[in-house]
């Protein structure tokens, strides 16, 4: 097919539109135009606002996380809401930034479309008081470098970690999400935490229901 | 019985090839009684030159090797002047001295059978005529018949030759007789007309609605030369239907005459059927039809007759709007078994009465959704089978999605008796699956797949239960040997407006995933298609570039392609194989947005597996001298500024370099190797490759198949921003050619998207979008073309000449021969 490659200001594109039409055989420039463009990512150690809510929680059968390179089997963690800047909420297939919280990857359950808040998981050993051993307080909670979180391994969180410390990325404030989370929950498993995340993701992050809907599927087993 | 014996010869030929002529001269001079060696001719003689190094040479003269024309005809010369001789003819080969001279032909269980005697002229030379008549009159199994095999030569007195005898024989020539007395085994009539050379298109599938027309070529079925005759379209039999009821009942209700009294295929081209052809039957895409000329006017099938569709398939196939719904009403149920185990299925609602169907399992992309793909689901359940999309875990990486596409399909088909309180339980054909994924998950399904072949352990279904993996806009994050889907068939869906997996950075090079492919594969490549447009999950379609596509448009194309795909790779469905190559412009489903519409184009890049018996002339693979072919053949060329090296382009912009002679090509990626050939013309110029001899005979094959795909933003490109067009030729071992310009069949090689902006560079255009052309081979026979199919010499091509684009930048790949 024949075209026209023009690349056209918008005061022209106005002009042509409405004088297009009334010009027989016109041959319709080939006007570039778009469509849902993906915002760019910062690639400095950020992005993260704020901690809504914090609940540690335990289960009874271990899984293994894949959101690193090792994928090292996990049965406790903290469940977290947090407050994220809006360049991190739309997905996308090539590389995301990835969420770290101290030295962990942390397992995000939704981006935070159209609301900022996205609820993630992080996995952390039990303590000697059968809690994770997690200091929220003592955290550095941010978006590192977009990469696959399965190709982050140990070596590169360490990394990220001093390069997010270097940059001067805050620690946040975790009191009131922790009061708001509440006390130690027990699962029976993944499938049942996940379930659990998705009422916060419908609760938090409306927007996402589709997604949230998708995990609260009714269970066949 | 009479009947059944002729229908038994006809059915004894190879029906679904090309055709049968005279085939290259053999037993020549070589090893002779007495020294008397001629390697170009027939054993040295006296002859009329009183040279005993040079013999007497049999040679095709002319006419058809057709049984029914009785054309055919020989010339020997180097014969003893005014001296008596006689044409031979027998069924088997051989070389032993006889006289002065060596026997070539023996009976072989045909018999030997002599022609009238001729007598040399003063010039010493014969021309035999009138064989088939003459062989009229032998007994036996002597009378030549459609689709028989015989061998010529030529025996002569020469009182003066050489080893003391008074007689020698020429070389000999082999030929195989046209079957059903026409032109080529494959006998098709019905098709389109063309506005050029070869001014006919037979095709096998026609779109429900449009006007069905049959050709004939009067230089190859001389037979039907001015005959009157009716023309049936007939219900399609297989050959034991033929065999057991040879009777015509035309679907129309009655056939038509057509006097064939034409000069040329132009002359000969009828409309058979206005669009009332049915399509539309059960859940198959199309339906088949045979067409007869009944030429003895008997209303049976005889041997006098031609047939398009004697074989098991018909002769073309009405096909339905294959973007509208099928017949079943589908029933759709989301559930999970966990964590990333949620699932959505689609199934007929009377699935308890349909058996087992094939298993189609969709993986979602990064940020989708897998409840998400309900055109597809929908689509592919309403024609009978069972579409499972699933949680797909993309986050993380391709590994983890790929781990999720195998243990969904494991968890699905190992808990049937649960889903929907178990109705799909002894319903699902866990033998033929199709993985289908998106973005991620379109790399994901190859990894699964690689996974799979390597090793993966799953209890109920193997690798070869996958016979399609199917990615949409992928990506490539993992290196080659990871996502190498080996010889499974392979498809994949390009937007080229996708704003996301774009094509820019390598990470999304789809193309390579294709590339890598070695079984089967075919590309559809949606120019103004955004990453968001292939999924239903609404929000933005993440696309940059003019004339975007909405998601509507984006889905009818996909369910006019998704549905013969998985019927050709599944099914094995005849009628949907011209859905994967035929050019959009000339056959594209009727419900897909119209060619009025300037911003849907679509481009299709198809190969067949090496086991469809495809024969590679040229792939640039095999040595990286420009001048040799892969066969090991000579090239040459003056085309411009060529280069032969692995499709990739390692700049990360679009914007033409001259440094980058591979600008555009997205095709390799980390250690990948796929070559190709990029050049361009100004004037008028070629680019030649030699066949091979072990190659030379094109007659059993059906299309001569090339792919090619203009150079985004070269200077030549952006000049004449337009299908680009050329001239393919083909060349006998005689000189002959024959010339074919591709764009006969509508369209051409498509114009890069014109899309600017966003990581590419200066200019304007994306990515090089590969494309393939498929000209039957028989085609180049058309209106006495007098080329010989059994010994082609070379597949040229032109640029730059009239009726083709003047100037162009190309880049080219996979010259080939195939059997379908």
């Amino acid at each position: 097919m024949k075209k026209q490659t023009i690349l056209l200001p918008l005061a022209a594109l106005l002009g042509l539109t409405l004088f297009g039409g009334a010009v027989a055989g016109f041959n319709l420039p080939w006007i570039q135009e778009e469509e849902g463009l993906l915002p760019a990512q910062p690639s400095e150690a950020a992005g993260v606002d704020g901690v809504l809510f914090a609940r540690p929680y335990v289960l009874g059968e271990s899984y293994r996380h894949g959101w690193r390179a090792e994928a090292p089997r996990t049965a406790s963690g903290y469940l977290l809401v947090l407050e994220v800047d809006d360049a991190f909420t739309v997905p996308r297939d090539t590389l995301e930034s990835v969420l770290y919280v101290g030295g962990e990857t942390a397992e995000r359950i939704n981006w935070g479309t159209g609301s900022g808040r996205v609820v993630a998981l992080v996995p952390a050993p039990l303590g000697a008081d059968g809690a994770p051993s997690l200091d929220l307080a003592e955290a550095l909670i941010f978006y590192g470098e977009p990469e696959l979180p399965e190709r982050v391994d140990g070596e590169r969180i360490a990394d990220e970690l001093a390069r997010a410390a270097a940059q001067g990325v805050p620690l946040q404030r975790v009191a009131a999400a922790l009061e708001a989370g509440g006390e130690l929950a027990h699962f029976a498993d993944r499938t049942a935490l996940v379930r659990y995340a998705a009422t916060l993701v419908l609760e938090h992050s409306p927007a996402e229901g589709d997604l949230a809907r998708g995990l609260l599927a009714p269970l066949l087993r | 019985m009479k009947l059944l014996l002729a229908l038994t010869a006809l059915l004894c030929a190879p029906f679904t090839t090309a055709t049968a002529q005279v085939g290259a001269p053999y037993c020549h001079g070589v090893g002779c009684p007495c020294g008397n060696d001629d390697p170009t001719r027939g054993c040295g003689n006296h002859g009329d030159d009183g040279v005993i190094t040079t013999g007497a040479h049999l040679v095709y003269a002319g006419g058809l090797a057709s049984a029914n024309s009785d054309t055919l005809e020989f010339a020997a010369y180097g014969l003893a002047v005014n001296q008596f001789g006689i044409l031979f003819m027998g069924g088997g080969q051989t070389s032993a001295p006889l006289g002065a001279g060596l026997r070539c032909v023996v009976s072989g269980g045909q018999g030997v059978h002599r022609f009238p005697v001729e007598q040399a002229d003063f010039f010493g030379e014969v021309r035999v005529t009138q064989i088939v008549s003459h062989s009229q009159g032998f007994p036996g199994g002597g009378p030549i018949q459609p689709g028989s095999s015989w061998n010529f030569q030529y025996w002569y007195r020469d009182p003066s030759g050489p080893c003391g005898s008074t007689f020698n024989l020429s070389n000999a020539i082999p030929v195989d007789f046209y079957a059903l007395g026409g032109a080529g085994d494959h006998e098709e009539l019905a098709g389109r007309p063309l506005g050029e050379y070869p001014w006919f298109e037979y095709v096998r599938a026609i779109n429900e609605g449009e006007r069905v027309h049959i050709a004939v070529d009067p230089w190859l079925k001389p037979g039907v030369a001015g005959v009157t005759a009716d023309v049936y379209v007939v219900a399609a039999k297989d050959l034991a239907g033929w065999t057991s009821d040879p009777s015509l009942v035309d679907v129309r209700g009655a056939p038509t005459p057509f006097t064939f009294n034409g000069a040329d295929v132009q002359g000969n081209t009828f409309q058979l059927d206005s669009g009332t052809l049915s399509g539309t039957f059960a859940t198959d895409i199309g339906v088949g039809y045979d067409v007869v000329v009944d030429v003895d006017g008997d209303g049976q099938l005889s041997a006098a007759d031609h047939i398009d569709g004697l074989g098991d398939e018909a002769g073309f196939y009405v096909v339905r709007d294959v973007t509208l719904p099928g017949p079943y009403t589908v029933v759709e149920t989301v559930y999970t078994f966990g964590s990333m185990r949620g699932q959505d299925t689609y199934y007929p609602a009377n699935i308890a009465s349909l058996g087992e169907l094939p298993l189609i399992v969709v993986s979602h992309g990064n940020g989708h959704n897998y409840q998400w793909y309900d055109h597809i689901g929908e689509h592919m359940a309403s024609y009978g089978y069972v579409v499972m999309s699933h949680e797909n875990d993309t986050v993380p990486g391709i590994q983890t999605a790929s781990t999720t596409t195998l243990e969904n399909t494991e968890e699905f088909l190992g808990n049937l008796a649960v889903i929907d309180g178990g109705i799909l339980n002894g319903h699902i054909d866990s033998h033929n699956i199709t993985w289908i994924g998106h973005s991620r998950g379109g790399e994901g399904v190859t990894r699964a797949y690689n996974r799979l072949v390597s090793g993966y352990s799953v209890q109920n279904y193997s690798p070869a239960d996958v016979k399609l993996v199917s990615s949409i806009a992928p990506t490539t994050y993992l290196n080659p040997a990871s996502t190498d889907v080996g010889d499974v068939n392979y498809h994949l869906w390009v937007g080229s407006a996708d704003a996301d997996v774009s094509g820019v950075p390598a990470q999304t090079h789809f193309y390579s995933l294709m590339e890598r492919a070695s079984g089967a594969r075919t590309s559809i490549t949606l120019q103004g298609a955004g990453h968001g447009a292939f999924h239903d999950g609404g929000g933005s379609l993440v696309a940059s570039g003019p004339c975007i596509i909405n998601r509507a448009e984006t889905h009818q194309i996909m369910r006019g392609h998704f549905l013969p795909l998985v019927k050709h790779y599944i099914d094995g469905a005849p009628a949907a194989k011209d859905f994967l190559w035929r050019q959009w412009e000339s056959f594209k489903p009727v419900g897909a947005p119209p060619l009025t519409d300037p911003c849907v184009v679509v481009t299709l890049d198809h190969r067949d597996a090496p086991a469809s018996g495809r024969t590679v002339i040229e792939d640039f693979d095999t040595y990286a001298s420009a001048f040799t072919s892969s066969s090991g053949t000579a090239v040459s060329f003056n085309v411009l500024n060529y280069s032969e090296e692995s499709k990739r382009d390692t700049i990360g912009g679009f914007a033409w370099n001259a440094t980058q002679p591979m600008n555009g090509m997205t095709r390799s990626i980390s250690s990948d190797h796929h070559p190709g050939f990029v050049f361009d013309w100004v004037v008028p110029s070629f680019w030649e490759v030699k066949v091979h001899p072990l190659d030379a005979d094109f007659a059993d094959d059906t299309y001569l198949s090339l792919r090619a795909c203009q150079g985004t933003r070269h200077p030549n490109t952006i000049a004449v921003l337009e299908d680009l067009t050329f001239m393919v030729t083909l060349q006998d071992g005689n000189g002959v050619s024959s010339s074919i310009n591709i764009a006969a069949y509508g369209g051409g090689i498509e114009e890069p998207y014109q899309r600017s902006g966003f990581l590419s560079g200066a200019g304007v255009g994306w990515h090089n979008e590969m494309e393939t052309i498929r000209i039957r081979i028989s085609d180049f026979l058309a209106n006495a073309s007098d080329i010989n199919l059994h010994i082609i010499d070379a597949v040229r091509l032109e640029f730059g000449g009239p009726g083709t684009s003047a100037v162009g930048r190309l880049g080219l790949d996979d010259i080939e021969v195939t059997k379908d």
